[in-house]
C-alpha cells in the first residue's frame, strides 16, 4: 500500500511538473534533429518526450524492479517445494 | 489497376519508393538509405521480424531500377493479397497493429535501431496477422535522441484507440478526413473527462496536445538535453502498457446480435450454407468478397476452402466479433473489414490516390450478397439496375440473395415508412441483373420465400 501511494505521489508531482513547465514556457530545448525522420517530428512532441522522461523512467524501472521481486519470491517458493518433495 | 509506374502513395520518404513493373510490385532503395538498409540486413534485425511474422519479406532482385541516378538496390517485397486502412479496422485490428508497431520498435531498439515513422498505413493484414510493409522505416538509432515518430504513433494508434474506447467506437472514421491520424487538440476536446484521470491518457493526449500547442512553429535548439536509453525503453513501455489497457465490448450496435434475431429456420439456414458451399465450389474462386458479411458464418465457408475472403460489415461490433473469431480460430483466409456499402471507402491523400478506393482495389473473382439486396433497394432507395452495375464493378461472378416484400425483415424495413417501392419484385430483379450477369443457377431456399442465385459476368452487355 505503501509502495502504491508513493507511486502515486511521484507520478503526480512528475505530471503536475510537466503541465507546469509546459506553461511557463520553461527553457528546455532538445538535441538538434541528425536522423533519416522525413515525418515532421513537431517540436511540441519531441520536448514533450524529454519532458516526461523522469515519468516514464520512473514508471519503467518500478515495473522491472516489480518483476525481479515476483521472480524472486517464485524462485524462493519453487525451491521450498522442492526441497519438500524430496524430504518426502 | 496501373502496371507500370510509381505507386500514388509512394512519394513522401527520400529513402524508396514503390513502383509497379509489368503488374509487379518492388521497392527501389535509394542511395541515401544504403547505409540504415545495410545495418537492417546485416544486424540480423531483418532475420528477426521475418521469423517473427513483424516485417514483410522481400527478396533482393536484378532488375533495372525506376529511378536509376538515385538507386541502391532494388527488392521484391512479398505481395499483400488485399490492403486495408485504419478506418476499416475494427477496435482490435487497430489496437493488435498498434501493437504490433511497439513490438517491432522495441526489437529494433535492441539491434541498435529505431522506427523513423509509425504509420498505420504502414501496417497491413497478412494470412491473417498485422505486419508492417514498409522496409525503409528504421534508421540507426542515435544515442540521446528523443523518439521522432511519438508525435506520429499518438495520432495514428493512441488517440483513436482512446476515442473509440472511451468516447464512440465510431470515431475511427477519423482517419479518413485525417490522413496523418487524428491531431492530438481535436482527440484531447473530443475525449471525456474521465480521460483527464487517467495518467497515461493524461500524458500522451492530452498534455502532449498542450505541449504541441504551444511549441507549434518554434524552432529546435541545439543544446546537451538528452533522452537517455531507459527513457525511450521507458516510453515504448508506457505506450504498450497504455494500448493494452484499451478495451472495447462488441455489444449494443445495430448487427452485433443478428443471427440471434433472425427468421430463418434452421433448415433453411442449413439449405442456404450448402447452396453457397456448392456454387462456391461450382466456379472454384481464388477471392470472395463478403458484402454485409455481419460476422463471417457464410464468409468461412469461402475462407475454409482456402480462398482468400474480404468479410465487410457496416457494423463495428459484428466486424469486431468477427475479427476476434479470426485469432480464435487462428483463421489465416479471412480478412473482417469495417465497410458501409452506401458509401464506400473513396480514393484519399494527394489527388485522391494515396489510399485506394473500394472499387479500384477489386474486382474480386466472387462477391456474395447475402440478404443484402433488400438493404440496398429499399433501406437507401437504389434501383436494381444501379446495384446491378455496381456489383458488375467489383465481381467476376456473383452469389446473391433475392428477399421478397412479403418477408419479415421487409416489412419491418417498410413499418416506419411509406412503401414506394412498387418495382421491388423478382421479375425486374432478374431483369435488371440480366443485363449484366448470366444467371447459371436459380434455386429457392427451403422453408422461406428467398431464392439464391449463382450469376456469372456476361462478356456481352448490351
Amino acid at each position: 500500500m505503501k509502495v502504491f501511494i508513493t507511486v502515486c505521489i511521484v507520478t503526480l508531482t512528475l505530471a503536475a511538473k510537466a503541465y507546469a513547465v509546459i506553461e511557463c514556457q520553461a527553457c528546455y530545448s532538445i538535441p538538434a534533429t541528425k536522423s533519416f525522420a522525413y515525418i515532421d517530428p513537431g517540436m511540441g512532441s519531441m520536448f514533450f518526450q524529454i519532458l516526461i522522461a523522469g515519468l516514464v523512467t520512473f514508471g519503467f524501472i518500478i515495473k522491472i524492479f516489480w518483476g525481479k521481486i515476483k521472480n524472486l519470491v517464485k524462485k524462493l517458493f519453487s525451491k521450498g517445494d522442492k526441497t519438500a518433495k524430496n524430504e518426502d | 489497376m496501373k502496371t507500370n509506374g510509381n505507386l500514388p502513395a509512394s512519394f513522401r520518404d527520400p529513402s524508396g519508393f514503390l513502383f509497379y513493373r509489368d503488374g509487379l510490385i518492388y521497392r527501389q532503395i535509394n542511395t541515401a538509405y544504403k547505409e540504415n538498409y545495410n545495418h537492417l540486413m546485416d544486424s540480423s534485425l531483418y532475420d528477426t521480424l521475418v521469423k517473427s511474422g513483424l516485417l514483410i519479406p522481400h527478396k533482393e532482385v536484378d532488375i533495372t531500377p525506376e529511378e536509376s541516378s538515385d538507386a541502391y538496390k532494388v527488392i521484391k517485397p512479398q505481395p499483400i493479397a488485399f490492403v486495408s486502412y485504419p478506418y476499416e479496422w475494427s477496435f482490435s485490428q487497430l489496437k493488435k497493429a498498434a501493437l504490433t508497431t511497439l513490438e517491432i520498435q522495441k526489437k529494433a531498439f535492441d539491434f541498435g535501431m529505431s522506427l523513423k515513422d509509425c504509420s498505420a498505413y504502414n501496417i497491413q493484414f497478412m494470412h491473417g496477422k498485422p505486419l508492417l510493409i514498409d522496409t525503409l522505416s528504421f534508421e540507426k538509432y542515435i544515442e540521446g535522441q528523443p523518439w521522432v515518430a511519438y508525435r506520429q504513433f499518438c495520432q495514428h494508434f493512441l488517440a483513436p484507440l482512446a476515442l473509440m474506447s472511451y468516447k464512440d467506437i465510431r470515431l475511427n472514421q477519423l482517419f479518413r478526413i485525417y490522413i496523418d491520424g487524428v491531431p492530438l487538440d481535436l482527440a484531447t476536446r473530443l475525449a471525456p473527462l474521465r480521460t483527464w484521470f487517467k495518467i497515461p491518457i493524461l500524458m500522451h493526449i492530452h498534455l502532449h496536445a498542450k505541449s504541441q500547442q504551444k511549441y507549434a512553429n518554434k524552432g529546435i535548439r541545439a543544446d546537451n538535453s538528452r533522452m537517455s536509453r531507459l527513457a525511450f525503453a521507458g516510453l515504448i513501455d508506457s505506450l504498450e502498457t497504455t494500448i493494452k489497457k484499451l478495451r472495447w465490448e462488441p455489444k449494443g450496435t445495430e448487427w452485433a446480435d443478428y443471427y440471434e434475431d433472425i427468421n430463418y429456420s434452421d433448415n433453411a439456414l442449413e439449405h442456404k450454407k450448402n447452396l453457397v458451399a456448392e456454387f462456391l465450389d461450382q466456379i472454384n474462386p481464388k477471392s470472395v468478397w463478403d458484402l454485409g458479411a455481419n460476422d463471417g458464418m457464410f464468409s468461412r465457408i469461402a475462407s475454409d476452402r482456402g480462398i482468400t475472403t474480404i468479410s465487410f460489415d457496416i457494423d463495428p461490433a459484428a466486424v469486431e466479433k468477427n475479427y476476434l473469431k479470426c485469432i480464435e480460430k487462428n483463421e489465416s483466409n479471412l480478412l473482417p473489414l469495417l465497410l458501409d456499402l452506401t458509401n464506400p471507402s473513396p480514393g484519399i491523400g494527394w489527388q485522391n490516390a494515396e489510399r485506394m478506393s473500394f472499387t479500384s482495389r477489386g474486382p474480386a473473382d466472387t462477391v456474395l450478397a447475402l440478404a443484402l439486396i433488400h438493404h440496398l433497394a429499399i433501406s437507401n432507395n437504389l434501383p436494381f439496375d444501379r446495384i446491378a452495375d455496381f456489383f458488375d464493378k467489383i465481381g467476376n461472378s456473383l452469389i446473391i440473395e433475392f428477399v421478397p416484400k412479403s418477408d419479415s425483415q421487409i416489412q419491418r424495413l417498410l413499418s416506419t415508412r411509406e412503401d414506394i417501392f412498387t418495382n421491388y419484385n423478382q421479375y425486374m430483379f432478374e431483369k435488371a441483373f440480366r443485363r449484366y450477369f448470366n444467371l447459371q443457377s436459380v434455386v429457392n431456399i427451403h422453408d422461406s420465400e428467398r431464392t439464391l442465385y449463382l450469376m456469372t459476368k456476361r462478356e456481352d452487355k448490351s
